[in-house]
């Protein structure tokens, strides 16, 4: 098994947000907000199977969502922000790291 | 710009760089009697190695006060007074001197344009400086400095580290070689760096606290760091955390871990909307988590290899980047420069834009240029620890949109020296939500030798005293009274500071101030912290801030409560409280409001039916008289027996508190009634009730002329 790590990260103001892996909701949060201290608004980690995965992310609150396909490794790192150019998504094979 | 007249003869061959700090006080006044103080901030040759020359100039302006003591050194402070920049100054080089002239622009308030001029000389093997300084309106009368160079840095300060014992462990501050990773810039001038060596660079002087403590964590229960928890840890290990603020005083935790795990360091100091603790004054400190992954192959000493250099290099980057949210600095991404190579940006979200590995490659270890305008040139309170709250102009000073955080200028007035007198501000820590909010203000003489005679009317209203109020949202405003009250100055003489050991209290007098309505509606009508400041001016011959007060105001306790708030916040029930009660029918409604919550509250040790119940009172007490057809009338009698059932709970529930912060409320409660009992012939209550005050002041530690005061009203009954 692989570990997909979440982090919501710039961007969201009391947002409801639900993540789907394989279309299994893994994630649902109905009001996330980022600290502008970190620029992180929360975190989570999720057990996904090795190999191609599809994730999904819907925040209804801004009426978007956006659907990713990875190859799960190891520790896979997801960060998600919302921007004015929508639902931005960025993976690492590395922790992001907040301050 | 610059311009070189010639070159030097040999009796003005410089030193040294011209930039950095000067101090010094007026020589010229436009106001007679004035006196300024300015510290002038010169930036415009390089002055330290791999800093960045902004070419500007700036300075805090301070008024000073002194009072000269027969035989005595004289007493002088000085109070902070505005801050001031000059962008892009003209500058011309001459032999044995340098002028630089340009616009003065303000950070807060409106002013006239004012051009400031600085002439600095330098002769051979001599220091430069003094620097000459006018600051002037359109030519005319001018102030007038002389300012010495106190050295190559803009600011000062210190910073204390304490350490939590789980990480006590050596490499507790970042020591980094700018050579030991190979992803940096090909021309990285080699140096060790550390948190002040960057601070240095940058233009800060840091002086890092010899003293450290050793926090215990290793309760086995105990396993991650709050934003309030660190606060709390910051309020009871922080030396300087009971001092006044703002300051020039900085606090940095090395701690385990975080709540957030992905968490390498944060200013926990800020608001909680933003994720900090929600305890103000903000910036006051940090904390960085030694047990984030990051840090895991941290060195003791020198890196044996890359990822000990990379760990390392890591380590030195959250010190330098959490010290910087301290001084309000906001992340380049939130201040739309997410391509800036600065210690406030993130090295993944950098190459997110860029390419893997290329922040470091780029990066030179330092702020960039807009955030060191911040640190060396910026408004002293948006910069100093404690001052403006983060992240309001956090670094832009001015945002659009935020001019509704600026806060007025006198709000901070702290005070630097030793003035003759204190001001002390106190109160209960919390008052129930819709509370009448009273401050006690204290004024005490702090001179051992010498009685000082006071215009002691402390109340808003007579203008000797400015109140500032810092709201839960950040915001700060000015109380502003309903009324404007001339008068005759009231002069009280207060004794000298009684020698250790004698009897304290008449070298003090204190007053207590409505202060939750006023001009501009309800001033403690929210939730939350409220920050408290007043300055002190008596009959305009002194200027004394006060120690920063911090009060709660609690939520509602029900629904009912939350809705009846609509009602009670109202011009009707702010002028009846403001009023001390009145039974004037214009204010019949806001009196009604407040009988009704004094009959709805059914617990008997509710600090807010306490002081409603009091306003009522006061209300019957004496009689109310109106205009009718012209004429005076009186439309309804004194009724002290109602008074005296009013208050009746009220003086049983301030007995029972037994706070020494409401010892000024139960005199006054008391006093009120005693009057009542008088009225109504009853002197022997009256004796029984100041008995009792007495005897209960007394356990409270009041002074003896207090009570001796009390004794007296007694005795002359």
């Amino acid at each position: 098994m692989a570990t997909l790590n979440i982090d919501l990260q710039e961007g969201f103001t009391k947002d409801e947000i639900r993540i789907e892996v394989n279309g299994r909701e893994v994630y649902h949060n109905s009001c996330a907000t980022t600290q502008l201290l970190v620029g992180l608004a929360d975190s989570a980690r999720v057990p996904v199977p090795d190999g191609p995965t599809t994730i999904k992310i819907a925040v209804p609150s801004r009426g978007l969502s956006r659907t990713e396909a990875i190859q799960a490794t190891g520790d896979t790192y997801l960060g998600i922000s919302i921007d004015g150019r929508g639902l931005q998504t960025h993976t690492s094979g590395t922790p992001f790291g907040y301050a | 710009m610059a311009r070189t007249i010639s070159s030097a003869p040999a009796q003005c061959e410089r030193s040294g760089p011209v930039s950095g700090r000067y101090e010094g006080e007026s020589t010229a006044s436009p106001v007679a009697g004035q006196e300024r103080a300015l510290d002038l901030r010169i930036d415009i040759d390089s002055r330290y190695a791999n800093s960045a020359v902004l070419n500007r100039i700036s300075g805090d302006m301070y008024q000073v006060q002194r009072i000269r003591i027969p035989g005595q050194p004289a007493r002088t402070w000085r109070v902070y007074q505005e801050s001031w920049v000059v962008h892009d100054p003209q500058v011309t080089w001459g032999d044995c001197h340098v002028e630089i002239t340009g616009q003065a622009e303000y950070w807060r308030g409106i002013h006239p344009p004012i051009t400031v001029r600085v002439r600095i000389p330098w002769r051979t093997s001599e220091l430069v400086g003094p620097a000459a300084v006018t600051l002037s309106q359109n030519g005319g009368q001018a102030w007038g400095f002389v300012c010495g160079r106190v050295g190559d840095w803009f600011r000062e300060m210190n910073l204390e580290v304490d350490v939590c014992q789980s990480v006590n462990s050596a490499s507790l501050l970042p020591a980094y070689d700018t050579h030991a990773h190979a992803d940096r810039p090909a021309d990285t001038p080699r140096r060790v760096l550390t948190v002040q060596e960057c601070y240095r660079e940058a233009g800060v002087r840091m002086t890092i606290r010899a003293d450290r403590t050793v926090i215990d964590d290793m309760d086995p229960a105990f396993k991650t760091w709050s934003a309030i928890e660190l606060h709390d840890a910051m309020e009871t290990h922080f030396s300087e955390f009971r001092g006044p603020w703002p300051n020039w005083e900085m606090w940095g935790l090395l701690a385990g871990t975080y709540d957030s795990p992905g968490v390498g360091g944060i200013m926990f100091d800020a608001a909680a909307a933003y994720g900090g603790a929600g305890r103000g004054p903000d910036r006051q400190g940090f904390a960085v988590f030694r047990n984030h992954d990051w840090f895991k192959k941290l060195p003791a000493g020198v890196p044996a290899d890359q990822a000990e250099a990379e760990a390392l290099r890591k380590y030195l980057y959250t010190w330098v980047h959490e010290a910087g949210h301290a001084f309000n600095f906001l992340h380049s991404w939130d201040k739309n420069r997410p391509d800036a190579l600065s210690w406030m940006n993130y090295d993944w979200k950098y190459d997110a834009n860029h390419t893997v590995g290329s922040f470091w490659k780029n990066f030179r270890m330092r702020f960039d240029d807009e955030e060191l305008i911040h640190l060396r040139h910026g408004d002293r309170p948006a910069v100093m620890m404690g001052g403006d709250p983060w992240a309001s102009g956090g670094h832009a000073e001015g945002p659009a949109a935020a001019e509704h955080m600026h806060t007025p200028p006198g709000a901070m007035a702290e005070l630097e020296g030793h003035p003759p007198l204190e001001l002390l501000l106190r109160s209960k820590g919390y008052f129930e939500f819709m509370e009448p909010v009273h401050i006690e203000l204290r004024l005490r003489n702090l001179l051992p030798n010498i009685p000082l005679t006071l215009d002691t009317r402390m109340g808003p209203e007579y203008g000797g005293t400015t109140v500032y109020i810092r709201r839960p949202d950040g915001r700060v405003v000015e109380y502003d009274p309903i009324l404007c009250l001339i008068a005759l100055t009231e002069t009280q003489t207060l004794a000298p500071t009684p020698a250790d050991g004698l009897p304290q209290g008449q070298d003090r007098t204190s007053q207590s101030v409505f202060l939750s309505y006023g001009k501009y509606g309800f001033y403690f009508d929210a939730p939350g912290e409220y920050l408290v400041r007043a300055v002190y001016r008596g009959a305009g011959d002194v200027l004394i801030p006060s120690n920063l007060l911090r009060v709660r105001v609690g939520t509602p306790q029900s629904k009912a409560e939350d809705r009846l708030a609509q009602d009670f916040f109202s011009y009707q029930v702010g002028m009846a409280l403001y009023l001390g009660g009145s039974l004037s029918p214009f204010l019949k409604t806001g009196m009604d409001l407040i009988r009704g919550l004094v009959d709805g509250i059914k617990e008997k040790d509710s600090l807010l039916k306490t002081q409603l119940s009091t306003v009522l009172a006061t209300a019957v007490s004496e009689p109310f008289h109106r205009v009718q057809k012209g004429k005076v009338t009186k439309v309804s009698e004194a009724d002290p027996e109602e008074a005296l059932k009013l208050t009746e709970p009220a003086v049983v529930t301030l007995r029972k508190e037994k706070s020494k912060d409401l010892n000024l409320a139960y005199r006054d409660l008391v006093e009120q009634r005693v009057e009542n009992f008088i009225v109504l012939g009853n002197t022997t209550e009256a004796k029984k009730e100041l008995t009792t005050l007495q005897k209960d002041l007394k356990a409270q530690g009041a002074n003896l002329n207090i009570l001796d005061e009390i004794k007296a009203a007694h005795d002359a009954l």
